[in-house]
């Protein structure tokens, strides 16, 4: 065998392996019958189905409403800690808190699911409070996209040129008006990766949300589990055929979105 | 029109233990073309930053037509910086680079358009307003940063090693728009380098500085031909350097080197018996008799076009370097005898041992 059809066919199997159930599942959400295993005809049938699923919908609409309140906190907190641990010198707790984020990184999220529950029952039982519901599956994706987001920015932050800043001051303009016009503008493309990056966490985030959400609060990802365990339903896969063309459509934008601050350099 | 007199008065800066700015005194005369030049680490850079008002003195201040500046902030001071890296903001046009500091001025409409395109026509960048700031070249993009800096008219400019990116002929072409720009405008210039070639060809004044302190100020002139001591003198271009001793005194000095016997030069308050080092510049040693005549020999020639450096072996291991014009051709061999001689004004004399 050549080296070349060698090279073709390494790069096939690695597609397949990475691919290749992913496809399996999109070519199934067009299958006629209900059987997950046997092809029977094309239809799409499953995805006027899902129009009808109630359920699946409202899940689909929390998750939506979650992942974008949580993206937008986790990207203005994630900012401002970013400019904290790059900006301000060394200051009292700053070990903490590049630590703080860093654990959120590396600890499993079954342990941060847990520690968020035990949080919010505690909270509870001293205010006799809200109770759990949606918001806290907002406040434990805001937790774990914030700490993604100080990441990205820390790193866009760490190549600016400060001397971009001083000739703004030195043009006149007020402490705010540089952040405004010049710092600002230039980082946008690093807060709308990061803010993608703590959306796409949210939206398929199992784990965190099964600790953490209250009752009633139900999110996609999380029916999508607990139906696969009852048995595969075609409804499902013509549910993640969506998910997938969005999460695609989410990558070429931040794609596009760093490669554009590449250029710019 | 004559406004931007600089004055530093015992300006200090330290940064932990080290005084990277010594109780610096100086005078920079309004509408000068006035060159701050140093190696690093010689305060010049930081000088630069006191001025522009990013960092804040220690002790002393800077006045600027009287007006005292400390605790001014750089965004209202009337000075301007074109920065080493010009900083051009690359998410903007050109013409909004050159934009900004006049809005932040609460200009706009026509009177900002008329203002911009005067400042895009000064440094002859028309035509180039609407490119993005990344997409121009590294002469155009020096241009912008000065149309930046003086669209906002100031009364002094700093230029942070203004034609160190550029290469060599876009160099040359720069140094006359800087001294036609400063000739049209009356601005105070202050070039801060580390490159004499730059100072002595651009400014009418020069401040050496040697770490944290004044070395000389003076004319390019003063530095080169009367070198306030030898670390100037040996900054300051290339030298050859002579140890001896003083054996006489009077309308010349006359020196004892070792191996050379006897060399009249330069006169200097100096005693007899002072240990000194004799500097003499290379193109002021003739090849041919003269006064301070000696035999040598030519150990190596570095032919450079338009002329051609001598490494001259004289005796007791004295060596001389000595440059020609190559209006034949180089005029000595490798290993040829040949006369040096130098009159006794063409010589500096140092006291040995100090700097």
């Amino acid at each position: 065998m050549s080296s070349r059809s060698l090279r073709l066919l390494a790069l096939g199997l690695g597609f397949a392996f990475l691919y290749g159930p992913i496809l399996w599942v999109v070519a199934f959400s067009f299958n006629e019958g209900r059987l997950v295993t046997l092809w029977s005809g094309f239809s799409t049938r499953w995805y006027g189905e899902l129009a009808d699923n109630e359920r699946l919908l409202d899940a689909a609409g929390l998750s939506l409403v979650v992942a974008m309140i949580s993206a937008s906190l986790a990207t203005m907190l994630g900012a401002l800690a970013g400019f904290a641990l790059s900006r301000l010198g060394r200051f009292r707790g700053r070990g903490l808190l590049a630590g703080a984020l860093g654990a959120v990184l590396t600890l499993p999220e079954v342990i941060l699911g847990l520690a968020l529950l035990l949080a919010f029952v505690s909270v509870d039982s001293w205010l006799d409070g809200p109770g759990r519901g949606a918001w806290t599956i907002v406040v434990a994706h805001t937790t774990l996209g914030m700490a993604y987001v100080t990441l990205v920015v820390r790193a866009r932050l760490a190549d600016f040129d400060r001397s971009l800043e001083e000739a703004a001051l030195d043009l006149g303009a007020t402490p705010p008006q540089v952040f405004l016009r010049v710092t600002l503008p230039l980082i946008l493309p690093a807060l709308g990766g990061g803010w993608l990056i703590a959306f796409m966490l949210s939206l398929d985030d199992v784990v965190l949300a099964s600790f953490v959400a209250g009752p009633g609060a139900t999110t996609l990802p999380m029916v999508v589990f607990s139906s696969a365990r009852l048995g595969l339903n075609p409804q499902i896969n013509a549910l993640a055929t969506i998910m997938v063309g969005i999460g695609a459509f989410a990558v070429l934008v931040a794609v596009w979105l760093f490669g554009r601050q590449e250029r710019r350099r | 029109m004559n406004q931007g007199a600089l004055a530093v008065e015992g300006l200090s800066k330290r940064f932990g233990a080290a005084a990277v700015l010594d109780n610096l005194d100086l005078a920079i005369g309004a509408g000068s073309f006035f060159a701050l030049l140093g190696a690093s680490g010689s305060g010049k850079t930081t000088l630069l930053r006191l001025i522009a008002g990013f960092e804040a003195p220690d002790e002393g201040r800077i006045t600027l037509d009287g007006a005292d500046l400390s605790g001014v902030p750089p965004y209202e001071r009337p000075i301007n910086l074109v920065f080493q890296s010009y900083a051009l903001f690359p998410h903007m046009t050109v013409a909004d680079n050159v934009a900004f500091g006049l809005r932040r001025d609460g200009l706009s409409g026509t009177e900002l358009d008329r203002r911009v395109a005067e400042m895009l026509a000064l440094l002859r960048l028309d035509g180039l307003g609407e490119r993005k700031s990344r997409q121009i070249s590294g002469g155009q993009a020096q241009r912008v940063a000065l149309a930046r800096a003086l669209a906002k008219r100031p009364k002094l400019l700093l230029l942070d090693e203004p034609l160190a990116a550029l290469d060599r002929g876009l160099r040359e072409h720069m140094r006359i728009e800087l001294k036609r720009l400063h000739d049209a405008l009356g601005t105070t210039f202050v070039l801060v380098t580390h490159d004499q070639e730059e100072a002595l060809a651009l400014a009418d004044r020069v401040a050496l500085l040697d770490r944290g302190r004044l070395a000389q100020l003076g004319t390019p002139e003063d530095l080169y031909e009367r070198p306030a001591s030898l670390a100037v003198a040996r900054f300051i271009g290339q030298i050859n350097l002579m140890e001896g001793r003083v054996a006489a005194t009077g309308e010349t000095l006359t020196i004892e080197v070792p191996g050379l016997g006897a060399v009249q030069a330069r006169s200097a308050p100096l005693s007899v018996g002072a240990a000194v080092v004799v500097g003499l510049r290379p193109e002021k040693i003739d090849l041919g008799p003269g006064d301070n005549a000696r035999e040598a020999t030519v150990t190596d020639v570095t032919y450079l076009g338009d002329q051609s450096v001598y490494r001259l072996a004289l005796a007791d291991g004295v060596e001389l370097r000595t440059a020609r014009p190559n209006r034949d051709g180089p005029v000595a061999r490798p290993g040829e005898r040949v006369t040096v001689s130098w009159p006794a004004s063409a010589s500096q004399v140092f006291p040995a041992g100090a700097g």
